[in-house]
């Protein structure tokens, strides 16, 4: 038996050995020719910046505790004790009269099995301007008639799949259909992890529409335990509201919130219906912005621009120097990255239901 | 001519029989056939009929192991038929199981590829459907789910399990039906690697107990010493093992050949390897000759097609080289002239050791021992996969190990020494495992305790004390921010790795102390028999950049060593003296190094590397006053005793604890530092210790025997490279004293020295060390 000094000396060194090789990589002088193929990249004046940011964070907040940093609540689950903090905005997300939506939904001839553009542009110039036009046509009686009964009387899971059934998820109708839910139906969400994939979630932020007011709830994890309840906190969340809206949240939010969940042992369904805005984005705007990463595309909708944002890469680094120090102000600047990612979410989300469809 | 004549040839023929110092006879066997309890799925039972195939007895008794559920090791022969015996009770299980599903491990890509081969030749003539299918680095990303989902048999290798299992959730329904864990060239798990692996297989095994099922082990290796102990270290399951080998062979006929008889400093192991390879495949034998090293590959050829033409007038196309770097399509045209028959003879490294079919051999011919016992028998193996008979010879090169097996041939041909160890102990790959671990399930104390070991509790408190690992409801949890199963590699042992880089390739990885010892700028490194200098070493990047050189010279690090014990933990007495096992600390320095050109020095270089320092294990003894005394009364060097009878014993240790020269290092000392005794220390040369030393505590007896024979019998006068010289010595082979080496060895097998009782000499010196 090799004796505990020695299993001391073995951490130290794979502390020393992930310390030396951070999964972002520093681009010297800037010069983003050097960047190459990595993905993740910093450029080395920000990262400096964000060095001097988190050294002036750790002076500032020395001494004090997260509960003082931050105003939250601490929740009660079966699983353990979670710390939300709650942050009412003034960010309206209008609500789509039904109505409406369903009168315009009827308007897309291609929602017809059988119809694509060129026939329905051919029928619309024959002045056939809506699928209850087609009902006199004896070809596409019996496909109009399920459509029209489905767009008038279904349920928003009806119509919803019934757009998908033609459309992709991100295509303008479907989020214009995913609006018959109501805004109250509403998820959003984002996390901050440690890492992309089998490292911890230590950020649930998610959002709400409350009297049509986006409110964010932030799930901060002081300490690694409350990484389980509040999963468990966010999942029975997520199954009340039945639209998760997100941003690359289907490649990444939720595969890992699932995967984090079977590594505590529970199952994690996947949501019923998933309005992943990186798509809608990329579809309406990706040949116009450099990149489809979410500050580039508020700045380009928004005309917003962030200042003093956190680099996504770095807040694993700024997450573990609280865990190691205790000292909250590193967690700063994740909880505001955070509180913008999520409350763009509702922007974006507002921007194109209410755009031109 | 047949191989009879041949062989006649080397026990009468002037030109042979002179360096001919063995033949050996090993019986043909008849086949031995066996019966199930139940006859296979009639799907099975027609697919075997229609190719011809009856059943052997070690077939049988795999297909009922499985049956049973029981986790079994087959250490039967090469070509004695070991995939069948594994697929088939695996088949018949999934056959009759709709939803279950196995998984096959290979060592190396290239075996994989025959594996799928075969399986996808069983579904089609069967119809049962299993989906086979390879998952490993290769696959593509728009492959992976359908293979997740669809497959039932999936065929990988250990470093794709390693980065698969912390995605097991995308795995839950293979892993919640996976009934049998196929481990096939398991011996090749042994050492650091095999080390790791047990771990990776123990992760496994957590896993798949979270989703309810606990999948059987199958493994298949090349024989060994150990192999119940070995599987059950591997799995930490209880292993049982099938030996008894119910396939038939032919007569082979074993040649010990010596080019250096009486310690004739003239021969060369390559030429006389090309002469005989001429030999054989001039009296029509196909013939397969290894060597260890591309170079020599080239070499033999050149050699063998000049010698064709111009002393025997015949087409020198009949001999081809043959090396892991060739195209495919290269091999197999290669390996189509040989079955076609133009093709009489072909050089080849050590890749042609597994797997790849060429048909029918008369013969192999090794040129220098292999490294083990086992790989041997592998080799030799190639030849007479039918029942036809065949022959193997061995030259041997002035190595002390070749030589002892020369003059010792009852010991080469006794039942395997060669345990296969594998270390559960090491902290570093332990504490490695256990963080990849805890990104896959939380790791519980106690409950988990059966697969880390029982010091799991102090790794894991030592782990949360880096922030490493979190403790939660759930158990640890891992807290990093870089994935674990990047971190830890499964071919190096230490947090601080050397990646060699070839063109951007890495070749390898090294820990600190190897990178100094064998990456310095300017050095010869081998990789794979293939030839690299060192262009720059970044001890800041631990980057060693390595280009393909055919330079024809080799360099040798000089060093000093120092070692101190830290703890002794157990002690017996063997012969005359006391020999302890425990924790030490090793300080190497690499000081300078020797450009060599055919064991001559050009020139020496100084280096400008810092030592240094790792803890590991040894094992040390105390020369007895007694026979340092006896040393002394006969005029002997006793500083020179102990240099020799340490590196006489660490030349014949990888005999009896696989491993390589290399993985152990030595010192000894007039005076040790702390004690002032005369001693001598192996210890292992990884950080951590890796469980060589210490097996070699437990069988002490029978290496010291082996190695007292090697150099007593030497036909040397005062000492060679075929006993007590050390190729890889730090201090240059001083000072060395055959005699004293003898009697200190002797010492160690209560052989007592004649004389009287004295004290050794105190304060004397000559410090010595070679990590050899």
């Amino acid at each position: 038996m090799i004796s505990n000094t020695s299993y001391r000396e073995v951490s130290r060194q794979w502390r020393t050995k992930i310390n030396e090789s951070p999964d972002y990589l520093i681009v010297r002088n800037d010069s983003v020719f050097r960047a190459g193929f990595s993905s993740s990249y910093i450029l080395e004046s920000d990262y400096q910046a964000t060095r001097n940011l988190k050294d002036g964070l750790m002076a500032r907040y020395n001494g004090m505790v997260v509960e003082e940093v931050f105003d939250g609540t601490e929740i009660d689950t079966p699983d353990g004790e979670c710390f939300v903090i709650n942050t009412p905005t003034d960010i309206r997300v209008p609500r789509p009269d039904p109505e409406q939506v369903r009168k315009r939904l009827l308007l897309d001839l291609t929602l017809i099995q059988g119809i694509g553009p060129v026939t329905a542009g051919r029928l619309r110039r024959r002045g056939h301007r809506t699928i209850e036009d087609l009902l006199s046509f004896r070809r596409f009686r019996a496909r109009a008639e399920e459509c029209v009964d489905r767009i008038r009387n279904g349920t928003p899971a009806d119509v919803v799949s019934l757009i998908e059934r033609r459309h992709s998820s991100s295509h303008p109708l479907s989020l214009l259909a995913s609006g018959l839910y109501g805004s109250e139906a509403y998820l959003f969400l984002d996390l901050e992890t440690l890492g992309f994939f089998s490292r911890p979630i230590i950020l649930f932020g998610f959002a709400t529409i409350v009297n049509q007011r986006l409110v964010v709830h932030q799930v901060l994890v002081r300490k690694m335990g409350e990484e389980f309840p509040a999963l468990g906190l966010v999942g029975s969340r997520m199954k009340e509201k039945p639209v998760i809206v997100s941003y690359n949240g289907k490649t990444f939010d939720i595969p890992y919130l699932i995967s984090r969940a079977a590594f505590y042992g529970d199952m994690m369904e996947k949501p019923g219906h998933h309005i992943d805005l990186l798509h809608a984005s990329r579809r309406s705007a990706g040949h116009l912005v450099r990149d489809c990463r979410l500050g580039t595309i508020e700045q380009h909708f928004l005309g917003t621009r962030r200042t003093h944002d956190l680099p996504g890469s770095m807040v694993p680094e700024f997450y573990e120097t609280y865990l190691h120090s205790g000292n909250p102000g590193p967690l700063v600047p994740i909880v505001e990255h955070n509180l913008q990612d999520v409350t763009s979410l509702g922007k974006l989300l507002s921007l194109f239901l209410e755009g031109p469809a | 001519m047949t191989v009879a004549d041949v062989v006649t040839k080397f026990a009468h023929d002037p030109g042979y029989c002179g360096h001919t110092e063995h033949i050996e006879t090993i019986p043909a066997r008849d086949a031995i056939h066996g019966s199930l309890a139940t006859p296979l799925p009639e799907p099975l039972e027609t697919f075997l009929s229609s190719r011809g195939i009856s059943l052997y007895t070690h077939q049988c008794d795999a297909i009922e192991s499985v049956r049973h559920g029981k986790d079994v090791i087959l250490t039967t022969a090469t070509a004695s038929g070991k995939t069948l015996a594994f697929s088939l009770p695996i088949i018949e299980r999934l056959f009759n199981e709709p939803a279950a599903t196995a998984l096959y491990l290979y060592p190396t890509k290239a075996l994989s590829h025959d594996q799928l081969k075969a399986l996808l030749d069983i579904e089609g003539h069967t119809g049962i459907s299993l989906n086979p299918a390879i998952y490993d680095g290769d696959t593509p990303a728009g492959k992976r789910p359908q293979i997740r989902s669809g497959s039932r048999i999936v065929i990988s290798n250990p470093f794709e399990l390693h980065h698969i299992l912390p995605w097991h959730h995308q795995w839950s329904g293979f892993l919640k039906n996976l009934a049998v864990v196929v481990i096939d060239e398991a011996h090749q798990y042994r050492g650091v690697f095999g080390s790791n692996m047990a771990f990776v297989i123990r992760r496994l095994r957590r896993i798949c107990a979270q989703y309810r099922n606990d999948p059987l082990m199958f493994l298949s290796s090349a024989t060994i010493a150990n192999p119940e102990e070995f599987a059950s270290r591997l799995t930490g399951k209880t292993v049982t093992c099938i030996s008894s080998d119910g396939s038939p062979r032919g007569i082979k006929k074993f040649i010990l050949y010596n080019p250096f008889p009486n310690n004739d400093p003239s021969g060369t192991t390559y030429r006389e390897s090309g002469r005989l390879l001429r030999l054989c495949m001039n009296n029509d034998l196909r013939m397969l000759c290894f060597t260890g090293s591309r170079k020599l590959t080239e070499l033999i050829t050149l050699q063998v097609r000049d010698d064709l033409i111009r002393k025997d007038n015949e087409d020198p196309s009949f001999v081809s080289a043959y090396r892991a770097g060739y195209l495919p399509e290269e091999r197999r045209e290669i390996e189509n002239q040989m079955k076609r028959g133009h093709l009489r003879g072909i050089v080849s490294t050590n890749a042609l050791e597994v797997g790849i079919d060429i048909g029918c051999l008369d013969g192999v011919i090794m040129t220098g021992f292999p490294g083990t016992i086992m790989s041997t028998w592998q080799q030799a193996g190639r030849a007479g996969r039918t029942r036809a008979d065949s022959l193997a010879i061995l030259v041997a090169h002035p190595d002390p190990l070749d030589q002892y097996f020369m003059n010792h041939p009852g010991e080469f041909f006794r039942s395997s020494h060669e345990h296969a160890i594998i270390d559960l102990n090491n902290p570093y790959i332990l504490s490695g495992q256990v963080l990849c671990a805890a990104a896959e399930l939380p790791i519980t104390p106690g409950a988990d305790d059966s697969f880390f070991g029982k010091d799991l509790d102090q790794i894991l408190m030592s782990l949360s004390g880096e922030h490493l690992l979190s403790i939660t409801r759930r158990g640890y949890i891992y807290s990093g921010s870089r994935r674990p199963v990047e971190m830890a590699s499964l071919s190096a042992i230490s947090a601080i790795t050397y990646k060699v880089i070839c063109n951007g390739e890495t070749l390898e990885t090294m820990d600190q102390s190897q990178a100094f010892r064998e990456g310095y700028e300017g050095a010869i490194l081998y990789h794979q028999g293939e030839k690299y200098l060192v262009l720059s070493m970044d001890p800041d990047h631990h980057i060693i950049r390595v280009e393909r050189t055919d330079l024809d010279y080799n360099t040798k690090i000089l060093r000093s060593v120092n070692v101190q014990i830290i703890r002794e933990e157990k002690d017996r007495i063997v012969g005359d003296s006391r020999l302890s096992f425990g924790d030490v600390s090793v300080t190497e320095h690499c000081t300078s190094y020797q450009v060599m050109r055919n064991d001559t020095v050009i020139s020496t270089e100084p280096l400008s590397l810092p030592p240094v320092t790792f803890n590991t294990r040894a094992l040390w003894f105390v020369a007895s006053s007694r026979v340092y005394s006896e040393i002394e009364r006969r005029g002997l060097d006793p500083g020179g005793g102990l240099h020799g009878a340490e590196h006489a014993l660490i030349a014949i240790m990888p005999f009896c604890v696989m491993c390589d020269r290399r993985d152990i290092g030595g010192f000894s000392s007039l005076a040790f530092p702390g004690s002032g005794e005369p001693m001598v220390l192996i210890y292992d040369g990884f950080p951590g210790g890796i469980g060589l030393s210490e097996h070699a505590y437990t069988i002490f007896e029978e290496i010291v025997t082996i190695t007292t024979g090697l150099v007593r019998d030497c036909r040397c006068e005062t000492g060679c490279p075929s006993c007590i010289y050390s190729p890889k010595c730090g201090n240059d082979n001083q000072p060395l004293d055959k005699e004293a080496s003898v009697l200190l060895l002797e010492s160690l097998q209560g052989l007592v020295p004649t004389g009287t009782r004295g004290t050794p000499a105190p304060g004397a010196h000559g410090i010595s060390g070679e990590n050899g």
